[in-house]
């Protein structure tokens, strides 16, 4: 008997490899499930709880009205959205830059692996550090903190995975387009405009929506570099809970884990990488 | 206008290897002219030259009077039909094809006009709005030549446009090209690695051979009368021999092992030099072993004759292919079967000939 067959006796018995699974297996993958999600489940509960320190657990919707009257929660939020939408469009933008330079720059020898390693080496990188070496940069230029720290500090963030989102569907072009566009009489530009660009746009519009819940969730480089008249949302919520959690937290916090789920859904439906 | 097409020692180097070496050809107005050769024998880089996306080391490309070797690929007026067609993905059949004159600034309404006839000759009608991944392989290769045929380009690049396709659709393509090509007069550069393909549609074939070109001739010159080993060798099936030239008075032969090839005497030869001779198996006929072969036409061509054993023969269809041997030389050739009884034998003794003007002494 060959050991192929042997393989095939043994396995043949158990044609459905799930019928040995049985329930605990079942039970694991619950538990695994309820683990990842349990912590943001709590948050969801919280913000429907009537009683605040009550065992029982009462449906409310009011912490959801009162939230409209807590004009430093909403403040907080607006900015949020406006700094993602400027580092969005900023990281965006640099990214195509950075992607093209990256794959289609002539480098000199051996230059441009280690150019595309900078530009990903921030990854890995504590994020602490940009915190404290940008608070310290914007102290020293006299500009303190505030507005344009956050975005600046936003962008170096989000830049790395932007460029990575765009960089993949650069190297994934197929050349024979564009050299199709310019063998029918478009110029280098119009090439670009009519061939180069929509065929990325999946992954322009993927990093761009990357690049805003990075920014709209980002609190470590915010809480170095915010100011009082400056404060993102996150940092405004970690200013509140440390003594006492205001039942508006819970409801906000539910609003932006909505807008942090929408975007990414979108994003992870355009992606082509 | 007539523009002939000059490429005129034209040499590539991609770093420090050599792509194309010193190749220099013509293509007249109108005519069908085809790069053959494997891969990596330079036929893509040069077509890539005449288009504009590579350009030449060394040696110039010329349109009539007009030096197009460095001009941009958007301004030379020759179109590209890509192997893997490059049709845009975002835009419509109708966009696609309307991309050329879109670039022309030719206006709308004529654009459509003109899309529509050009659908009409690729006789695919009416799928302005369609998709590109709505359409088969054999369409998107279809929409792909009228694309690059709208522009009414003066030379056309083909990049083994059917290479993608199936057998079939191939074989139809084939003489719908060469059918499109007559009708509308435009000079047509095809490469491809294919040579049954260059054989049925080319005026003129040049085959290529790591840079360089062996030979250049129309079908029946290459396939008839190839001058170098690789050219034998690579298009269509051979008996390749290799020997050695020996003059003998009026009489001449190639010395290869076991068996003498009677040819011509050479004046470009002396006496113990190295050659090689091609015998297309098709042209070798059978005899019995009895004595004399049958000939191969009307007897009154100087025949060469040998004596043999059947080693093999190998049925396919339409034909067989008999194998002989002659002291140990294997010779193959081809026979038509129209009676599989009259198939021969193996192990029994055979004559062989030939027509000697069927025999192709190679020079290199």
């Amino acid at each position: 008997m060959s050991v192929a067959d042997s393989i095939r006796d043994r396995v043949g018995s158990d044609s459905d490899p799930n019928d040995g699974a049985g329930s605990g297996l079942k039970l694991a993958t619950l538990l695994t499930y309820l683990f990842l999600y349990g912590p943001i489940l709590v948050v969801v509960l919280m913000s429907f709880d009537a009683g605040r320190y009550g065992l029982r657990w009462d449906f409310t919707t009011e912490w959801y009205a009162s939230l409209a009257t807590r004009s430093d929660l909403i403040g907080s939020l607006w900015l949020s959205i406006q700094i993602g939408i400027v580092v969005m469009i900023i990281s965006t933008v640099l990214a195509v830059v950075a992607a093209f330079g990256l794959s289609r720059f002539d480098w000199p020898k051996r230059k441009g692996p280690i150019a595309t390693y900078l530009i990903f080496v921030p990854l890995t990188l504590p994020i602490i550090i940009y915190g404290i070496g940008l608070f310290v940069f914007f102290t020293q230029l006299g500009i303190g903190r505030g507005f344009v720290p956050i975005v600046v500090g936003h962008v170096l963030y989000t830049l790395p995975f932007a460029t990575l989102v765009v960089g993949a569907g650069v190297i994934g072009l197929d050349r024979t387009l564009e050299e199709a566009a310019m063998d029918l009489g478009a110029d280098p530009l119009t090439t670009f405009r009519e061939v180069t660009l929509p065929a990325l746009m999946p992954n322009i519009v993927a990093a761009a929506l990357f690049s805003f819940t990075l920014s709209f969730d980002e609190f470590l480089i915010s809480f170095f570099v915010s100011g009082s008249g400056a404060v993102p949302l996150p940092v405004r919520i970690w200013g509140m809970v440390r003594a006492d959690i205001e039942p508006e937290v819970y409801a906000i916090s539910v609003i932006v884990l909505l807008i942090s789920i929408v975007i990414a859904a979108m994003a992870t439906r355009l992606r082509r990488f | 206008m007539t523009s002939t097409l000059h490429v005129d020692s034209v040499t590539k180097d991609f770093g420090s290897v050599r792509a194309v070496e010193d190749v220099s050809f013509t293509v007249e107005q109108g005519k069908f002219v085809t790069l053959l050769g494997p891969s990596g024998c330079g036929k893509t880089t040069t077509l890539r030259m005449i288009a504009g996306f590579e350009t030449p080391t060394e040696g110039r490309v010329r349109l009539g009077d007009h030096d197009i070797t460095t001009e941009e690929p958007y301004l030379r007026p020759t179109s590209m039909v890509f192997q893997n067609y490059a049709l845009f993905p975002h835009k419509t059949v109708g966009e696609n094809v309307g991309f050329g004159l879109k670039m022309r600034d030719v206006p709308a309404d004529e654009r459509s006009e003109r899309i529509a006839k050009m659908l009409e000759l690729i006789e695919l009608p009416g799928i302005e709005n369609r998709g590109i991944d709505e359409l088969s392989g054999g369409q998107q290769q279809r929409v792909a030549l009228a694309r690059a045929l709208i522009t009414e380009p003066e030379v056309l690049l083909l990049d083994e446009p059917l290479g993608a396709l199936d057998l079939k659709l191939r074989k139809n393509m084939q003489v719908e090209l060469k059918n499109l090509q007559e009708e509308l007069g435009i000079t047509f550069v095809y490469v491809t690695h294919d040579q049954e393909e260059a054989l049925t549609m080319s005026d003129e074939i040049i085959i290529l051979n790591e840079g360089e070109i062996e030979q250049r001739g129309t079908p029946t010159e290459i396939y008839e009368s190839p001058q170098t080993r690789f050219v034998a060798d690579f298009i269509g099936d051979t008996n390749l021999l290799d020997g050695t030239y020996v003059e003998n008075g009026n009489s001449a032969a190639v010395e290869c092992g076991s068996v003498d090839v009677p040819i011509d005497s050479l004046s470009a030869a002396a006496d113990g030099q190295s050659l090689s001779v091609s015998i297309r198996p098709e042209k070798i006929s059978l005899g019995d072993g009895a004595g004399t072969g049958t000939g191969n036409g009307n007897g009154n061509e100087t025949a060469v004759t040998l004596r043999g054993e059947v080693e093999d023969v190998i049925y396919q269809g339409n034909v067989a292919k008999i194998h002989i041997t002659i002291d140990g030389t294997e010779l193959v050739l081809e026979q038509q079967v129209i009676d599989t009884v009259n198939l021969p034998t193996p192990g029994s003794e055979c004559t062989i000939s030939w027509d000697q003007e069927n025999t192709n002494v190679l020079t290199g």
